[in-house]
């Protein structure tokens, strides 16, 4: 069985943990819902793998497995690049640049047999780099995370303060991204902070009439309720302060309640995330988690869950511009217009405090590449690890990774993708281990897994994630019919082998 | 046995779509400044997988 810290660094990419911040900003208890499944997933894989139920044998032979952790963990790599292009963007930085520092030093780490040693340590420096400016935003604000939530879901509108850049200076809406369409809930004048194509669609009652706008710096456009604004990418807009923010809710109790309707896709979440947990902690795993270490990885999760919510709340508190345009990842790195570190000196708060977590975030990658790699190294078909360290291979993954995080694309969406392939794939096989004598049949079973997988997720693009409720579920969150498909394929095999 | 642990965070993760589906929307009731669901969700299920997975350890 991996060690505790190495189910963590696993676990939590930082393309997952920050994602648990941006889900509670955006969907109120749905983004808790992810979040809970974050924290009880991998108890449960390890409970089900490590623990006093029965686990599947490691299959020595078998190439399958490995290959769909390989491109698992490229997935995982690719959507923490991305995020880390997104930071740097979002940080006045190219793109290229964070990916390049962020996959530059992953393939070192991965690259050095040494590196598994460091899983710890790095983990322990993300988990201050997450804590401290936590610690600092509470301390600012002067409520603990209580009186902050009880605060944030009273708030009758989130509105701009006049501390936002998107109000003072006037900033892009989002740094490397494409067209985002903003819809205003009342009169709101934008003023271009340089030249600005816009395009506005307008609603008069069933009317509705579109317009194009070419604004130079310092001229304005009044926009009513009900517009919507297509804003180009590049155009540095400001907005006035006290007006409600487009793209948030339209109130605190409205973020505290939620969207009523669609629970299918929860369920098809927990699949998922679940199916995703089993897989890649519990497929091949050898041996039984030890009670302290069950404990440790529990308390891990634990600690980044409520760093999550707590990071969440005080955002919406602080910063509530986050929610411009709808909320973006990389913007939790540095909330727009958080007073960091109040009552510190101007160094600790504005160079130290705020780079803590870009580095906690460049430190839990490198984890999770070194843990992606041991976690594969011990499923080798030749028994040494020697797939762990294969400098050909990991270089073109990594590299792979970081050419395709050149293009902007949801990190989140490409967790839950890795996490649905093996979820399809691989969990089966841990839930119901083909019998000895069938031992092929967890890869036919593999197969079936992938190709439904395959199928419903390139039909959920098409359809762009199928229709609301139980119908469309299956090409939101593919893993829903894909692993069934598969367990059936091994419960054939466990009749036919007792027959 | 062997099944309990497991089964029974199944159990607390049901738990909370679960409420969040119930008529009338009990979970929204604010209890000490926090939502119903909210309370569940952010505190007593992780709380309790936590003592599942490590006092269930066998």
């Amino acid at each position: 069985m991996i060690s505790g810290a190495r189910t963590l660094a696993l676990w939590l990419t930082p393309a997952a943990w920050l994602a648990l911040p941006g889900l509670v900003l955006e969907g109120g208890p749905d983004g808790v819902w992810a979040g809970l499944l974050l924290l009880v997933a991998p108890l449960l894989a390890l409970a089900v793998a490590g623990g006093d139920a029965r686990a599947a044998p490691p299959a020595r032979d078998a190439l399958f497995p490995v290959v769909i952790l390989l491109l698992v963990a490229g997935l995982l790599l690719w959507a923490s690049l991305v995020l880390a292009g997104d930071a740097a963007a979002w940080l006045g930085a190219p793109r290229w640049q964070g990916i390049g520092i962020a996959a530059g030093g992953a393939w070192l780490l991965v690259m050095w047999r040494g590196a598994g040693r460091l899983v710890p340590w790095l983990l322990v420096a993300a988990l201050l780099g997450l804590a401290v400016p936590l610690f600092l935003l509470a301390r600012g604000a002067g409520m603990g995370p209580m009186g902050a939530w009880e605060r944030v879901a009273s708030q009758p509108a989130f509105r701009f303060p006049a501390s936002s850049p998107w109000v003072s200076t006037g900033r892009e809406l989002r740094a490397g991204r494409g067209d985002g369409v903003l819809v205003f809930e009342e009169e709101h004048r934008i003023t271009a902070a340089g030249p600005a194509q816009l395009h506005v669609r307008a609603r008069d009652g069933a009317r509705v009439s579109e317009s194009d706008w070419e604004l130079q710096a310092g001229q304005s456009l009044t926009l009513r309720p009900g517009d919507e604004l297509t804003w180009p990418p590049g155009a540095r807009l400001r907005f006035e302060a006290g007006k409600a923010v487009p793209g948030a809710p339209t109130s605190g109790i409205a973020w505290a309640d939620g969207r009523r309707g669609d629970s299918s896709r929860r369920w098809g979440l927990l699949l998922t995330l679940a199916g995703g947990a089993l897989a890649l902690i519990g497929f091949g795993a050898v041996g039984r988690v030890g009670r302290g270490e069950m404990a440790g990885v529990g308390a891990g999760l634990l600690a980044v869950f409520a760093w999550g919510l707590g990071w969440a709340v005080y955002c919406a508190l602080g910063a509530p511009d986050i929610f411009l345009g709808g909320v973006a990842l990389e913007r939790l790195v540095r909330p727009p217009s958080v007073p960091w570190a109040v009552g510190t000196g101007p160094w600790v708060a504005g160079r130290l405090v705020p780079a803590l977590l870009p580095i906690a975030g460049l430190a839990s990658f490198f984890a999770s590449s070194v843990a992606l790699r041991e976690r594969i190294g011990g499923l080798d078909v030749t028994g040494g690890g020697e797939i762990g360290h294969d400098l050909g291979l990991w270089s073109a993954i990594v590299a792979a990774a970081a050419l395709a995080s050149l293009w902007p694309t949801e990190p989140w969406a490409l967790v839950l993708t890795a996490l649905g392939l093996a979820a399809s794939t691989l969990a089966p096989a841990v839930l119901l281990p083909a019998p000895a004598a069938r031992a092929h049949w967890g890869t036919w079973a593999g197969f079936v897994g992938l190709a439904v997988f395959a199928a419903l997720a390139l039909l959920g693009q098409w359809t762009s994630g199928g229709s609301p409720g139980w119908a469309g579920l299956p090409l939101a969150y593919p893993a829903v019919a894909a692993a069934p498909a598969a367990a059936f394929v091994l419960r054939l095999a466990r009749r036919a082998s007792k027959g | 046995m062997r099944l309990a642990r497991p089964a029974l965070l199944l159990l607390l993760l049901a738990a909370y779509p679960l409420i969040g589906a119930l008529p009338s929307e009990p979970g929204s009731i604010r209890v000490a400044g926090l939502a119903l669901l909210w309370w569940y969700g952010a505190v007593v299920a992780p709380a309790l997988a936590w003592l599942v997975a490590v006092v269930l350890h066998r």
